[in-house]
């Protein structure tokens, strides 16, 4: 255990954990979208991503492991479907819950229904949906340690070995960055969360 | 346009992140379930079939345990991992296991019932990792004894201890090993496994329940005894493969024979000391191992 093999596993974990939310963040706001567009579906689409939510973690990647291998694959799939459940909430959330007097005065002003999407309701949604994809990453960091256990790579294998061997600093070693990356993420997405927040408010108040 | 952009840059990332590398590798790969002892004779024998054979060998050392083990076999993604006889009747075979069945009678169930769903298993390397009843080698004197039979008249002065999971096993726990036995201890604590060595060592607990293979009973000295009226259930570790595979490497056969009776309770608890105590890594102790004993 080094330095270096630290690095390569934290890098291997980083990629695991942005691949499985960026799929969850392109499939879950064209579901948002979709739910938006069509209401009637949501009750049965939101109680499946729900349904999703509960597998236990080891179970969802031995039955991923099914169609995709024993390999970092698997442990991105699963990751995307555990995301889906906050970004698609919270899109959808974001997407439905503003106020119905901004899209008439969308419709007032003559935008068509694309544009009334991309720059009345899309904007006014953003600071929802990066919170949804803030707890998809702090979530899908945590997922990628138990993707050790399906021959994954990432932080996990150093976590895992170190404590089966009780084996602290190696133990350590994994779960250090591992922490630090999840408050990482969650304080700099806070951040551009509210900057958001502030710049739509004051645009829209133009 | 820079948006467009990022969007294919984002699109052919997520296409080559998922759909690369599509066709299977030639070779085997060798499994593992995730502790020590597991990873390590997964290790030794990826090094025997490297040294005996031509085959190339991946490694999938670490895996979750046998619901993540067998479902890769059946899958291809691996083809061979270390097995123990108790877990292949009692988890993959289903069959509940009862005292009194002979090992030998739970190894010839397990080697058909195993067969017919496309696994070989191999004849047994010699250690047995099951639960072990345990004292302080420096206390074995003073009390005189070397089987657990020969602990009940004692037990009355004696404290007990084993980890949560003990206690609640319906024929081979606590219930089991006091009424077989007769045993009457004056005290009998609950807790975490990796607790009762050090209980032991104070000498806050006498007598402590532990897996007949762990590295920690050389760390702290401890003598088992003998478990004479055959409470608890056998696991013989043996390598399981999938039929396929030797199939296509028949010379892979000899090869997963040639440690049988090869590895003893004393040689794997050293083996997994070397690993757990003293921090080596798997594939020097794995190697060192083969060595020595002329395997390679």
């Amino acid at each position: 255990m080094n330095m270096s093999s630290v690095l390569s596993a934290a890098l291997t974990h980083l990629e695991i954990t942005f691949l499985g939310v960026l799929l969850g963040c392109i499939v879950g706001l064209a579901l948002a979208v979709l739910l938006v567009r069509f209401p009637r579906l949501s009750k049965g689409v939101l109680s499946v991503i729900d349904a999703i939510q509960t597998v236990p973690t080891l179970a969802m990647l031995t039955f991923v492991m099914l169609l995709f291998g024993l390999n970092n694959k698997t442990v991105v799939v699963s990751i995307f479907l555990y995301a889906l459940f906050p970004i698609v909430r919270n899109a959808h959330v974001g997407l439905t819950s503003m106020d119905p007097g901004m899209i008439r005065a969308g419709r007032g002003i003559g935008m068509n229904p694309v544009q009334i999407f991309t720059m009345v309701r899309l904007p006014l949604a953003m600071p929802m949906l990066l919170a949804g994809v803030r707890l998809a990453i702090v979530a899908a960091l945590g997922i990628a340690t138990t993707g050790v256990f399906i021959g994954s790579g990432g932080l996990g294998m150093l976590i895992w070995r170190g404590i089966q061997t009780r084996n602290t600093a190696m133990m350590l070693s994994g779960a250090v960055p591992v922490t630090v990356l999840a408050v990482l993420f969650e304080y700099l997405l806070s951040y551009i969360e509210k900057r958001l927040n502030k710049k739509y408010k004051t645009e829209v108040k133009k | 346009m820079k948006k467009k952009l990022a969007i294919v840059l984002v699109v052919l990332m997520l296409v080559a992140a998922l759909g690369g590398c599509g066709g299977k590798k030639g070779g085997i790969t060798v499994g593992s379930k995730q502790f020590t002892e597991n990873i390590l004779l997964g290790e030794i024998y990826a090094q025997l079939i490297e040294a005996k054979t031509d085959i190339p060998v991946t490694r999938k050392l670490n895996l979750g345990g046998t619901s993540v083990c067998v479902p890769s076999m059946e899958k291809g993604e691996i083809d061979l991992y270390f097995e123990y006889t108790g877990t292949a009747y009692n988890e993959i075979l289903d069959h509940e296991m009862r005292p009194g069945t002979s090992s030998d009678e739970i190894l010839n169930i397990c080697k058909t019932e195993l067969n017919a769903r496309g696994f070989t298993m191999f004849d047994p390397v010699g250690l047995n990792n099951t639960y072990a009843i345990a004292v302080k080698s420096a206390r074995v004197n003073e009390f005189g004894v070397s089987a657990i039979s020969e602990l009940a008249p004692l037990s009355s002065g004696l404290k007990f201890g084993a980890g949560h999971s003990f206690y609640a096993r319906i024929h081979d726990g606590y219930d089991g090993i006091v009424s077989t036995y007769g045993l009457n201890f004056k005290d009998s604590l609950k807790m975490d496994t990796s607790l009762l060595y050090e209980a032991v060592d104070t000498g806050d607990l006498d007598v402590i329940v532990v897996f007949g293979t762990d590295s920690l009973l050389k760390k702290y000295d401890m003598t088992i005894l003998e478990d004479d009226r055959g409470v608890f259930p056998p696991y013989h570790g043996a390598p399981l493969c999938k039929n396929e595979t030797l199939e296509k490497y028949p010379e892979l056969a000899d090869v997963l024979n040639s440690l049988a009776d090869a590895i003893d309770n004393n040689t794997i608890q050293e083996l997994n000391y070397q690993v757990d105590v003293e921090n080596r890594s798997v594939e020097d102790v794995a190697k060192e191992f083969l060595t020595q004993n002329g395997y390679i």
